[in-house]
């Protein structure tokens, strides 16, 4: 699992390579918990290459939804593999995060005042 | 076809050797990668419960040398299974309860999905105790690979 943090327009853009699994996610959470600290109250998650999660990377995700909202901020993803958007659509996890078709839309849809 | 067999130690390093085991032995006998990862899932969920709850604070105390094993072989005509084997404490996830998927963010509990993955994942699920053990096998009906094009690697 590999996880870099990158800022535009004000918005931190969270990209998780590889496997976000029970052995990653504790280092994936420590950054996630590090960011919201600093004040980041927006994740815009870049899924592009991430291979595989489990329950343990969802809890991190989920996390991270809390930590925005309850910072009056908001969290969503973009491109997730047909794997990946599968575990989330179980999980009902699509429901908690907006599926993004591109790093553009994410952007646009970050930058668009959360509704409550 | 003898079935394939790996015992592991009560440790979540062994995550990486359990998940290696269903990607060679899963690809050996016909799953896709989807499969492949759904099987490697639904077990990564069950060993670390196993770790956590089966063998966790008082695996020191116990009389009983931790015995957790995977298995995979074929099953009924044009099935998979995957058999988790440990002897924890008897727990049956099917009875476990599923979780309020419906619940906004806030109010979503962090953890008690993996149970849940589990069941979701497989095509069918049985559980049984015996002997002392849990046995917990999981079935994948063999899709002919095309999913990818690389599922009927070996055949």
């Amino acid at each position: 699992m590999e996880l870099t943090v990158e800022k535009q327009d004000g918005i931190h853009i969270v990209r998780i390579a590889g496997r976000l699994d029970g052995t990653t996610s504790s280092a994936a959470e420590s950054e996630i918990v590090k960011l919201s600290e600093a004040g980041c109250r927006n994740f815009l998650f870049d899924l592009t290459e991430l291979e595989y999660i489990s329950s343990a990377g969802l809890r991190v995700m989920l996390l991270a939804a809390k930590k925005a909202r309850a910072a009056g901020g908001k969290a969503a993803v973009f491109g997730m593999n047909g794997t990946i958007r599968e575990i989330f659509s179980i999980s009902g996890f699509l429901t908690i995060f907006p599926d993004l078709p591109s790093r553009e839309e994410g952007l646009r849809h970050m930058a668009e005042p959360p509704q409550t | 076809m003898e079935p394939a067999e790996i015992a592991l130690s009560p440790d979540l390093k062994e995550l990486e050797r359990a998940m290696q085991f269903i990607e060679d032995h899963g690809g050996r006998l016909g799953l896709s990668k989807r499969q492949r990862l759904h099987l490697q899932l639904a077990c990564e969920e069950w060993f670390i419960n196993v770790v956590r709850h089966g063998f966790g604070e008082n695996a020191a105390d116990r009389a009983e040398k931790p015995h957790i094993r995977i298995s995979a072989f074929p099953a009924r005509p044009g099935e998979i299974a995957l058999r988790l084997v440990d002897n924890g404490p008897a727990f049956n996830p099917l009875e476990y309860p599923d979780p309020d998927l419906n619940l906004p963010a806030g109010e979503r509990p962090i953890g008690g999905l993996g149970i849940y993955l589990i069941k979701k994942l497989a095509d069918s699920i049985e559980y049984r105790r015996h002997e002392g053990q849990n046995q917990l096998t999981l079935r994948m009906k063999l899709t002919g690979g095309n999913e990818n094009g690389e599922g009927n690697r070996w055949n």
